[in-house]
């Protein structure tokens, strides 16, 4: 490896830690909502707090998502290769689950969307 | 390998096979599970190819074998819908290894990390697009795994690269 190939392979590191570390809020406020897209727009918005189970008609088929005791997971997915599921379970502000075959995305969001969230949507 | 003595005999079938071992390393990377949890963390094998066919055949010729590879890779092993991220990370990343190679900063090495980190940053910016949402919180992750996997990468093509310079003598 030539002296430049280190220093870039560090960068890279130094950067995806930098991104790591300052990623956003992740605290959970008890009003913290679940917030499910399909396709980028708003399917539906839950209560953290509240367990319930709900139905997802995304692009290839309908998966099943479960929010118990502040935690959310994909419990049932239609596509092949079942990412959604083995994401597993997400519980802070700012976490997601993401299923891109089916377009659909569950996420964690605060009582008020955190700063980040606000630029890019 | 004096048989073939015309120039142009010889890298035509250099980039026959080429992507004919592109091919077969992309299908070796379908068999292999990866179940980091993210999509697109993968090593990236086929790669290694467009660095050898850049480094040895020069850049159109191995733009060339990068597309041919993209669209029957993907067609054989994926989906039609797959075409899209491969394309974009393909192109983008092979765009960002040339431009490293043509400045003369980088070894073999560091331009196969610059392509791993921008093919996978291509995906992202692609699934974002789809998804109508910025994806950042995969950002860390994808960049970490485009470096380990540009150095393997760039690591294994840097080797091929010495020998395949003396069969093109």
């Amino acid at each position: 490896m030539k002296r430049n190939d280190v220093i870039l392979l560090l960068g890279v590191l130094s950067a995806a830690l930098l991104l790591w570390m300052f990623r956003p809020e992740q605290k959970t406020e008890d009003s913290a909502w679940v917030l499910v897209r399909i396709k980028g727009t708003e399917y539906g918005r839950y209560a953290l707090s509240e367990n319930r189970t709900g139905e997802l008609p995304g692009v290839l088929g309908t998966n099943r998502f479960v929010i118990k005791d502040g935690m959310v997971w994909m419990e049932e997915a239609v596509c092949p290769d079942k990412y959604c599921i083995r994401q597993g379970t997400i519980s802070k502000t700012g976490q997601q689950i993401i299923c891109l075959p089916n377009s659909i995305i569950i996420e964690i969001i605060g009582g008020e969307e955190t700063g980040l969230d606000a630029v890019v949507s | 390998m004096r048989l073939y003595r015309s120039e142009r005999t010889r890298r035509v079938v250099l980039c026959g096979v080429l992507t004919a071992v592109a091919l077969v390393l992309a299908y070796v990377e379908s068999l292999i599970p990866f179940s980091v949890g993210v999509a697109g963390v993968k090593p990236g094998l086929a790669n290694i190819v467009s660095l050898c066919a850049l480094y040895t055949l020069g850049a159109g010729t191995a733009f060339g074998v990068l597309i041919a590879r993209i669209v029957l890779s993907t067609l054989t092993f994926r989906s039609m819908s797959a075409l899209l991220y491969s394309l974009t990370g393909g192109i983008l990343s092979f765009g960002v290894m040339w431009l490293c190679k043509r400045s003369k900063k980088f070894g073999i090495a560091g331009v196969g990390i610059a392509g791993g980190v921008t093919h996978n940053l291509g995906q992202l910016f692609v699934a974002s697009l789809l998804l109508g949402k910025a994806l950042t919180a995969y950002l860390p992750v994808l960049l970490l795994a485009g470096a380990a996997a540009g150095t393997v990468v760039g690591a294994a093509a840097a080797a091929a690269v010495k020998h395949l310079k003396q069969i093109l003598r």
